[in-house]
């Protein structure tokens, strides 16, 4: 909302400049978050006299003049205008002035003392328009002779460059849409007098005839009032007029609509001007209708408007489209003499509804949306008929003020007590009242019914342009932000609250993923929204959450794996010449669920941890050679933050196809690794080998809680005891299950088992492979010796051959 | 017997011999020092010389041997120093090593983790709640009016949508602030939490705006919890983050959920930003209506309530202008941040 420092300035007694106002608006609650100058700019330029016109020298078309500008001396300045004579007032840039206009290179038009073909000239004669006055250039502007030389031409003419604010409004200030809301915000802050521009109107004493104006449909329409002008003559508006609309943006049309304008602007109240001998029959009728209704409005714009939007109709047909815009058919035009002035209080509801349903928004509607206060109809309207007998002529004939309903101002009470218990301040009762009193909220004390009541307590009465004041509360914040609320002392003492321990889930993931960071992955944040076309392969409509509502169709499912991030962000550094990524995510995942829910009955949200390699680790170094990352890649970074977050003992691995899942002691499924299809990689147009796991986080924090302190196993002072075993089993046969099948034969004193060598081929049957185990023996009471590892090897050797088929390679 | 060699031309082999190599050396030693090398034969050989000459040939001999002697020690000692001397082509330090992964966290994650440090110190805890709302939590109990324009089908993804039950609306959650709501169904005051997280708005992605972002949510309740309190908690929390010389203007702002509702800039100061005041925070006292509707008595109790979003806060430290970085995952602009 555009608010201009020359307008505010009508309503106050006293304003501070700008910049002040910007920010004590700001401080206020009403932020600026842009000021701009416009208008024209007239530093430098004073009225001068012209005491003498010669002939040039040297140019035909030039003259020399002889000019007082108020100085001592007069001053010679080069003219080339042609209507320029001896006697006349007309404005004279003085050097050193800058001339709002630019050269046709783009540079200021700055005035210099100077030579023109060789006569001096100290000074510059204007015209209209190169004063950005006007648009005249067909001579220098000639001034009313009564001017005093040297007097600024902006004091002369009343023409002043303006500020304007550009105020982000929060949508709890509708009082605050025009030009005297803002002012009593300001006048409430310093203390200056509010000046209402409808105070001391008279009134119109003529009443329109009964039925004139009627309101059928009363929910929607609380009041109307109307005022009758006739005679009048439609033309331009009167210059500072004209000014102070072009100011906030908006663009002259005419007297009588820039003045229904200005007045919008200045109470917040929007007008609507009917050309009065185009309503048939004369009178107003406000209503809506339970069908759509065909209506143009005066953007010319032919409108299918819903049923139960309310119009203003004329005696056959809608006239307006209440609150938002007028109808063509009414229009004022350059012939129009007899007026009908409409101001109206529409329910906010109903004019929200219409406007969003036809996609406008118009100052009118804006304010209607918010609230306009519906005690200032009919001031509105009298202010209004006011400028317009001053500057369009005219007389009024008659008023109807029409309010089947009547909106008593609320009485809410306020404790001095309460009020600084909440801020944090002791302020005195003065300072409260008066801040109040001059946002116009009147404050009675209520007599002390409490015996030993202390503090008082005020019944405030709120003014009707407030309607976001219901409670006490927002009386406080009233006073708070007029008091400022950088002035708001630091606490005496600083309470804390008994701090609560950091949730252990908050903790874990933390852990994760600095494990994470700490096994070489880079941290990724990728999107929740997927494309919409990706719903089968992410699971179908029985799975996959769907908003209803996306503004783009690529933002349209919500996320089941984290997967999907990690091959859009591999494919995005493939495309820009990675060679490899090894990224992780932690992040949150949703699934339809028929029982349950996690938060929301239904609806299964998880976080997961998500680890993806693809591609190779670099794309050629001396000493390593170029290799693609693998399955085993990716297995030993999950291992090694199952290790760093110390569940690695609590998991295990099972295999099933081609993927491999991380189980938990009690059979809970915490994860999977697998290698990506060349569908997914083809579809995501990824070309290097992809692989990825995805893990529960939910299911791996409750293993962490399980997990205790243990007490530390001693280590071993004897030495250890190794052992190689190369076996022979069919290919089919895992290796993870000879591991744990030599761990439960072997007992305690088995520490570890690595496998050294996988191999197939050569005097191997087909469908063989051997695999050579290297066995890690050690007792914590003795040094072992051949002959107490001998019968351990024989009982593994018989437990793999008996369920494995396993035999030792010769 | 061979013929003993005359000690001048032993003395000129012995300073020519080349011992350049650790097997020279060892031949040196057994031909001229060892117990049946020349030398120590020739010393032996004394006793059959001339009883005159014996004198005169001991002496030299011993010289002879003394220079042999420091001749090997010499060349030992040079052998020892060059064949450390002998390098390989792979024998050269500046050779970049191999590739050592060295693992980065995202930006967003390092704002958010030093945002959390200086709330855990100043005894807030955390508190987590689902990015998937419902109505209730996402809007009624946080005092939006029934016709809020967040409410319509305008800026908030709905997931289901009931235009006569909106109490079974589903939306992704629009701010963190329904997280105080169920921290405070949960737990009785006082209550001290922080609760970050993941929000949606329904726009479409460009370089200002992205459909989803992050915040962190504050809430203390407590008895006797004020606006000074508030601020006094915000301006610490700023000047831990941004620098205590810092300059800050707290101005009034709108929210459903607090009164008074408050907004904090700080003047900044450095990159493409400076000299501007940027808005960090929105807080405010937790309003009286939302405390009723999870049933705290807001005469009893009163507490202040905060939100930042993480990405604001991330773009201006590291001078990032285009949001879309952030989720791109672009391996050149994360290795920025290890």
């Amino acid at each position: 909302m555009k608010i201009s420092w020359n307008w505010l300035s009508r309503y106050l007694t006293q304003i501070p400049d700008p910049e002040k106002t910007a920010e004590i608006l700001t401080l206020a609650g009403l932020e600026v978050e842009e000021i701009s100058e416009t208008g024209p700019v007239l530093d430098g330029i004073v009225v001068g006299e012209v005491l003498d016109v010669r002939p040039h020298p040297n140019a035909d078309k030039l003259v020399l003049c002889q000019v007082n500008n108020g100085e001592a001396e007069p001053v010679q300045i080069v003219c080339g205008a042609p209507n320029v004579a001896t006697g006349q007032k007309v404005p004279v840039a003085l050097p050193g002035s800058v001339l709002p206009m630019t050269l046709p290179d783009g540079s200021p038009f700055a005035i210099r003392k100077a030579k023109i073909r060789g006569e001096l000239s100290s000074g510059m004669i204007c015209a209209e328009d190169e004063l950005g006055l006007g648009d005249d250039h067909s001579g220098i502007m000639v001034l009313e002779p009564h001017h005093k030389p040297g007097t600024p031409l902006a004091t002369a003419t009343g023409v002043r460059g303006d500020t304007v604010f550009e105020i982000g409004l929060t949508p709890n200030r509708p009082d605050a849409t025009c030009h005297l809301g803002v002012a009593r915000d300001l006048a409430a802050v310093t203390g200056a007098g509010l000046l209402k521009p409808f105070d001391g109107l008279p009134d119109i004493t003529g009443k329109l005839p009964a039925g004139t104006i009627r309101i059928t449909d009363t929910d929607k329409c609380h009041r109307y009032a109307g005022i009758l002008i006739q005679g009048i003559t439609v033309g331009e508006s009167p210059d500072w007029l004209r000014q102070l609309l072009l100011s906030i943006g908006l663009r002259p049309i005419n007297n009588v609509v820039d003045i229904t304008n200005f007045v919008l602007h200045e109470l917040g109240q929007p007008l609507h001007a009917f050309d009065y001998d185009l309503l048939a029959d004369g009178r107003i009728d406000v209503k809506s209708f339970p069908e759509t209704v065909a209506f143009t409005t005066l953007d010319e714009e032919e409108r299918k408007v819903p049923p139960g939007s309310l119009f203003i109709c004329d005696g056959e047909k809608p006239v307006a489209l209440a609150g938002i815009m007028g109808g063509l058919n009414s229009e004022i035009a350059a012939h129009t003499t007899n007026l009908l002035i409409e101001s109206a209080w529409f329910e906010p509801a109903g004019i929200r509804r219409t406007a969003k349903s036809l996609a406008m928004q118009t100052d009118s509607s804006y304010r209607f949306e918010r609230g306009v206060d519906p005690d200032i109809t009919a001031k509105a309207a009298l202010r209004c008929a006011s400028l317009i007998l001053e500057h369009c002529g005219g007389k009024t004939t008659g008023m109807a003020d029409i309010h089947p309903v009547t909106t008593q101002p609320a009485t809410i009470p306020l404790r001095h007590e309460r009020l600084n218990s909440i801020l944090g301040v002791a302020l005195e009762e003065d300072k409260i009242t008066g801040i109040l009193n001059r946002l116009e909220i009147t404050t009675t004390p209520e007599p002390q019914s409490r015996p030993g009541a202390r503090m008082a307590v005020w019944n405030c009465q709120i003014p009707t342009f407030r309607p976001d004041i219901t409670g006490e509360i927002d009386l406080i914040e009233e006073v708070a932000r007029i008091f400022d609320y950088n002035k708001i002392p630091d606490p005496a003492h600083i309470t804390m609250a008994n701090p609560r321990p950091i949730p252990f889930e908050e903790r874990f993931r933390e852990q994760v993923r600095r494990a994470a960071a700490g096994a070489g992955l880079n941290e990724i944040y990728t999107n929740s929204l997927l494309p919409e076309t990706w719903l089968e392969e992410l699971g179908g409509k029985d799975r996959v959450v769907q908003t209803m509502n996306p503004i783009t169709r690529d933002q349209s499912l919500l996320r089941t794996q984290l997967l999907f991030g990690f091959l859009k962000s591999a494919a995005w550094n493939f495309n820009r010449g990675a060679s490899g990524v090894a990224f992780f995510e932690i992040g949150n995942i949703f699934r339809k669920e028929r029982d349950g829910g996690t938060w929301i009955p239904g609806i299964h949200e998880s976080t997961h941890l998500h680890i993806g390699l693809a591609g190779t680790p670099h794309s050629g170094h001396w000493k390593s050679p170029v290799r693609p990352y693998d399955f085993f890649d990716l297995k030993a970074r999950v291992e090694s933050i199952l290790r760093q977050i110390g569940l690695h003992d609590l998991l295990h691995w099972q295999q099933d196809g081609d993927q491999l899942h991380l189980i938990t002691t009690d059979k809970k499924f915490a994860g999977t690794l697998f290698m990506v299809s060349r569908k997914w990689k083809e579809r995501m147009d990824i070309e290097p080998d992809a692989c990825s796991a995805e893990l529960d986080l939910r299911v791996l924090e409750e293993q962490a809680r399980q997990r205790r302190d243990k007490a530390y196993r001693p280590v071993s002072r004897f030495p250890a005891f190794e052992f190689d075993l190369a076996l022979v089993v069919e290919k089919k046969v895992p290796a993870g299950d000879l591991l744990k099948s030599m761990h439960i034969s072997a007992g305690s004193t088995l520490r570890s088992v690595d496998v050294f060598d996988v191999f197939e081929g050569g005097s191997l049957k087909k469908h063989q492979k051997s695999i050579a185990f290297r066995l890690l023996f050690q007792d914590n009471k003795k040094t072992l010796t051949i002959r107490d590892v001998e019968p351990v090897i024989h009982r593994i050797l018989r437990d793999l051959g008996d369920g494995f088929g396993a035999e030792l390679r010769s | 017997m061979s013929p003993v060699p005359d000690i001048e031309s032993v003395k000129k082999e012995i300073s020519t011999a080349i011992l350049d190599s650790p097997e020279a050396l060892e031949s040196f030693r057994l031909k001229y020092l060892s117990r049946k090398g020349i030398i120590t034969e020739m010393l032996a050989g004394i006793g059959k010389a001339e009883p005159g000459d014996r004198a005169r040939l001991g002496k030299e001999l011993n010289a002879l041997k003394k220079t042999a002697d420091s001749i090997f020690k010499n060349a030992q000692k040079e052998l020892a120093s060059s064949l450390g001397k002998q390098i390989r082509a792979t024998d050269d330090p500046t050779l970049p090593p191999p590739p050592f992964p060295a693992g980065s966290l995202h930006p967003l994650s390092r704002t958010l983790d030093e945002i959390k440090s200086i709330f855990f110190q100043m005894g807030f805890t955390v508190a987590d709640g689902p990015e998937l709302e419902d109505d209730f939590h996402n809007f009624t109990a946080l005092n939006f009016p029934a016709e809020h324009p967040a409410r319509d089908m305008q800026d908030t993804f709905f997931v289901r949508k009931n235009e006569h039950r909106p109490e079974e609306d589903l939306v992704l959650r629009t701010h963190t602030s329904p997280v105080q709501i169920r921290l405070m169904k949960q737990q009785q005051p006082p209550l001290r939490a922080i609760m970050p997280g993941r929000v949606y708005r329904n726009e479409s992605i460009t370089a200002k705006s992205y459909c989803l972002f992050h915040q962190v949510e504050g809430l203390y309740v407590d008895r006797h919890v004020s606006l000074a309190d508030l601020k006094h908690t915000l301006i610490t929390f700023a000047g831990h983050l941004f620098g205590s010389d810092l300059k800050y203007r707290i101005r009034p702002s709108f929210f459903p959920f607090t009164e008074p509702s408050l907004e904090m800039d700080i003047w900044w100061q450095t990159g493409n930003r400076s000299g501007q005041w940027m808005e960090i925070l929105g807080a405010g006292m937790v309003h009286p209506n939302v405390l009723k509707s999870v049933e705290i008595d807001p005469e009893t109790w009163t507490g202040y309530a905060f939100g930042m979003g993480v990405e604001r806060i991330t773009m201006s430290r590291y001078e990032i202008d285009d949001i879309r970085l952030l989720y791109d995952n672009d391996l050149r602009f994360l290795d920025q941040f290890p």
